[in-house]
């Protein structure tokens, strides 16, 4: 069953896998959610969050994936999981995690499915909150 | 799957209109990492030489093959 699932979610094209990440946003964090914009021309979904932060969240065709939140208006001010720069020495190559600061990468739980990934990435981004 | 009938010339004006808009965002990532090149811009994001590229790196990608798409059914018109 779980196998299946994976193949289902392997098969999907980016627009499929952003409507996915809506469909959970809206469901489960739309208390924590003010504003979601999914854009027309490209594959990317921009979450504002009750306080202040931004996610942003990409898919491409060929499983590749960005999921960056902003902090503030500081450049470092951010987080980032994706599995696109290959160069990162990590259990979970190519998948990888950019922590707060952007000052070092370390392994990621995530793998490109929006149906866990943003799970884990909304629990993240509430961690964060309560320090 | 849905279909309607459209004029040729429309259809053909949607979909240049769409690769307009497409080579409108790629042109736009090349020109802030002031490259000439996807390939190149590409190859440069994935192996870090770029630093925080990979955002614009996973959309040109989509883009490119956006526009693949759509001018193959160009194409076959």
């Amino acid at each position: 069953m779980i196998f299946k699932y994976r193949v289902l979610v392997f098969k999907m094209d980016s627009r499929e896998k952003l409507q996915l990440a809506y469909n959970v946003l809206i469901t489960d964090f739309s208390d924590s959610v003010r504003e979601i914009i999914v854009y027309k021309d490209r594959p990317v979904l921009k979450t504002t969050f009750q306080n202040e932060s931004i996610l942003y969240i990409r898919y491409n065709d060929y499983g590749e994936y960005t999921y960056s939140v902003i902090y503030s208006p500081n450049p470092d001010d951010q987080m980032r999981f994706d599995n696109y720069d290959d160069r990162w020495d990590v259990n979970t190559r190519p998948h990888h995690f950019h922590i707060r600061g952007m000052q070092s990468v370390i392994e990621s739980p995530m793998d490109g499915d929006p149906n866990q990934d943003i799970r884990v990435l909304i629990k993240k981004i509430k961690e964060f909150l309560k320090k | 799957m849905t279909q309607v009938k459209l004029d040729k010339a429309v259809a053909e004006d949607l979909i240049t209109s769409k690769m307009r808009i497409l080579q409108e965002y790629i042109n736009s990532i090349l020109k802030r990492w002031n490259e000439t090149s996807t390939k190149i811009f590409l190859e440069k994001a994935r192996s870090g030489e770029y630093e925080n590229a990979e955002e614009d790196a996973v959309e040109l990608r989509q883009f490119l093959l956006d526009y693949s798409k759509f001018q193959e059914l160009l194409n076959d018109f």
